[in-house]
């Protein structure tokens, strides 16, 4: 179900120039097309997705290189509780 | 249509702007161009001036200014106090409107530009307002360019995201860095949170591939706002500004409906505007900066001059890619002044059809390479240094790099610098794939598949030096037949090779820097590694690597490197002086964008 999430958020909004069904677990996203404005977009699709705030150490290339990074990063928000929760702005 | 540059606002601190208005002197209205910061100023600096060209067909006054600190205007980002400044100067550039007798003002502010206009656009009593792609708040735009930066970096093999002495809370961008108290002051500005009404009008032009916060949406409903799309900005923002595309729909769209509020009749303006103006930094000489045009084509350039005597050589910055005047991150306006502070003079120009340059009859402009370049730049040194034209070095990163290197080829020059030179033979090959840093190839990195074919042979050969003591000597056969593959390739493939560019340079007494990243060298030197050392046994040629830095200089640890050895060069090209600059200046130089204050001297 995570994943599905992922997954939709990356084929409308990650610019990707493989098809989106196409995608595994390690797919390589920035090969698969990723750019870095598309990267800020797939982040902020996120956020909104998950109502989560990535922290600031998370914003690194790695962070959304591929579905298990996104996925991984995504699990440490969650279950933090209230650490990756939304704040103003 | 030409814009009339000039200087306004506080003479203690003067503000830049160009000014597009009917030539008759009759307008209906005014609008403000507030444009976004940082790199996104620079992608959005073509698509403001099409703004402009097309309001002032509808008989509309345009003023596109730069924030304090920002462009051309006085200040710098590291000075205090960055975002009352800014707000201030979106005051005082709709004041300078109104004292020229233009009473309807409208204001255009794009990303955060958008944020901070709404946040000042009730005190200054604009008319209507257009709030295109606004930044939800300052956080929100630092933790993308944070992102932006992080990917762009991981692409380059840059991996530091700060230095040491950086503020741990500091936030650099592509090109920029914030300190930890502008970082707060951005933070604490939210759009949703602005008190209201901004604007008895207001437009507000969304982007189409993002979700608006829910609160943000809530807030524009309270204010009555028009909703629209603002198609083509992930085109206009793409972090090379050499692909940016203008969105001429979007354009289109707010054009019309700025002509529909303004008033039918046009009534008469005349707007002041200084074209000189004078800044000090603490403890440094004044300097003078003067607006000029070229002789006969007309190019925008701005001089900057010490205060007192003036030391020849006279250096022209000229435009790298299609980046404007001020320089990849604004790198040419925090050199000009730092180094005519110490006794230099330093012109700025834009090439036919950049920056704020006329594109010439019957050609679209816009272009990294224009076709009459070398020409251009022929003005220009005669136009900055007429007294001697030939007196002149001429400074350029990547396409600017190369058009220095061929104008010297065409004209007398003292010096040429070029810092990863665009050769067009050579130039998407050196820049397709990034440095060799396995070393730095960590999990962070998102390198491109060229990158990583390097980085893996790079990885082979230290395994190898490590376990075969004679590696090298066993080697050498192998770089001999690798030479001599690309000495033969280089020669059948056509074009402009870069090596024998800089022998003709040296041969007519061209003093020359040219400066690479680790790559580039590779790329720009692999055939031609004799003729290189017998260039660098010349003693008017320099070649220089510079590790860990990245193409478009974007990143602070670029700079840090770059800046020393260009303002050495400088003064060496100028000749030892008393007043010129110690070591220490000449190493700490204006670490760019954390250079505070040039304010006015009065």
């Amino acid at each position: 179900m995570l994943d599905e999430r992922i997954c939709r958020v990356l084929a409308e909004n990650g610019q990707l120039a493989v098809d989106p069904a196409s995608i595994t677990e390690d797919t390589d996203l920035y090969r698969a097309g990723m750019t870095s404005l598309s990267t800020v977009n797939v982040m902020m699709a996120l956020e909104e997705e998950f109502s989560v705030e990535f922290p600031n150490d998370m914003l690194q290339a790695r962070t959304f290189q591929c579905l298990a990074s996104i996925r991984s990063a995504l699990e440490q928000l969650t279950s933090k509780g209230g650490e990756g929760g939304r704040s103003p702005g | 249509m030409a814009a009339r540059a000039l200087w306004f606002g506080p003479p203690s601190r003067p503000l830049f702007g160009r000014f597009y208005a009917p030539a008759d002197g009759l307008a209906r209205g005014g609008v403000l161009l507030c444009p976004p910061l940082d790199l996104e100023a620079q992608e959005v600096a073509l698509a403001y001036r099409r703004v402009a060209e097309e309001l002032q067909r509808r008989r509309l006054a345009v003023l596109h200014f730069d924030y304090d600190g920002t462009g051309d205007s006085a200040g710098g980002a590291g000075d205090t106090e960055r975002v009352m400044a800014w707000q201030n100067s979106i005051v005082e550039a709709v004041n300078f409107l109104r004292s020229g007798g233009i009473d309807h003002v409208a204001a255009i502010g794009m990303r955060f530009g958008a944020t901070l206009t709404a946040s000042v656009a009730a005190r200054c009593g604009v008319d209507a307002l257009v709030l295109w792609d606004p930044c939800e708040s300052g956080r929100s735009y630092l933790r993308e360019q944070a992102l932006l930066r992080a990917v762009h970096g991981a692409d380059q093999a840059i991996q530091r995201t700060t230095s040491p002495g950086d503020a741990v809370k500091s936030v650099e961008t592509l090109g920029n860095i914030y300190g930890a108290e502008t970082v707060a002051q951005m933070s604490a500005l939210v759009l949703e949170n602005l008190p209201g009404p901004f604007a008895s009008s207001v437009l507000a032009l969304l982007r189409p591939e993002r979700t608006p916060r829910r609160g943000l949406i809530n807030r524009l409903a309270q204010e009555n706002v028009e909703l629209g799309a603002a198609p083509g900005q992930d085109e206009l923002l793409s972090a090379w500004t050499v692909r940016s595309v203008v969105p001429d729909a979007a354009i289109a769209s707010v054009a019309a409906w700025l002509d529909r509020l303004a008033p039918s009749t046009a009534f008469p303006f005349d707007v002041a505007g200084r074209t000189t103006a004078t800044l000090k930094r603490p403890g440094q000489q004044a300097v003078v900066e003067r607006v000029e045009v070229s002789r006969h084509l007309g190019l925008f350039m701005i001089s900057t001059e010490p205060h007192g005597s003036v030391s020849q050589p006279t250096i022209v910055f000229l435009n790298s890619g299609r980046t404007d005047h001020t320089g990849p991150g604004r790198l040419w306006v925090d050199l000009a002044r730092h180094w005519a502070a110490l006794g230099l003079r330093v012109v700025r120009a834009d090439l036919s059809g950049l920056g704020s340059s006329p594109a010439r009859p019957g050609q679209d402009g816009d272009r990294a390479y224009p076709t009459d370049a070398v020409d251009d730049i022929r003005d220009i040194a005669l136009s900055a240094c007429p007294a001697n034209a030939s007196d002149v070095v001429l400074v350029g990163l990547c396409s600017g790099g190369y058009h220095a290197a061929m104008a010297a080829l065409q004209m007398p020059v003292r010096g040429v610098v070029a810092i990863n030179p665009g050769f067009p033979a050579v130039a998407g090959e050196s820049r397709k794939t990034e440095d060799i840093a396995p070393a730095q190839a960590g999990p962070a990195a998102a390198p491109s598949r060229p990158t990583r074919l390097l980085q893996a042979k790079a990885s082979g050969k230290a395994w190898l030096r490590s376990h075969l003591p004679r590696y090298d000597a066993l080697k050498r056969p192998v770089r001999m037949a690798d030479e001599m593959k690309w000495w033969v390739i280089n020669r059948k493939k056509g074009g402009t090779r870069p090596a024998e560019v800089f022998k003709r340079l040296v041969a007519t007494g061209v003093t020359t820097l040219v400066i690479f990243r680790p790559h580039e060298a590779e790329v720009f030197t692999r055939g031609e590694h004799s003729l290189f050392r017998r260039l660098r046994r010349e003693g008017s040629f320099r070649l220089e690597i510079a590790d860990g830095t990245d193409h478009t200089l974007y990143f602070q640890c670029s700079r840090r490197q770059i800046v020393p050895m260009l303002t050495a060069f400088m003064l060496e090209a100028a000749g030892s002086s008393p007043s010129m600059a110690t070591a220490e200046e000449v190493a700490s130089g204006p670490l760019v964008s954390e250079a505070a204050g040039w304010s006015h001297v009065g």
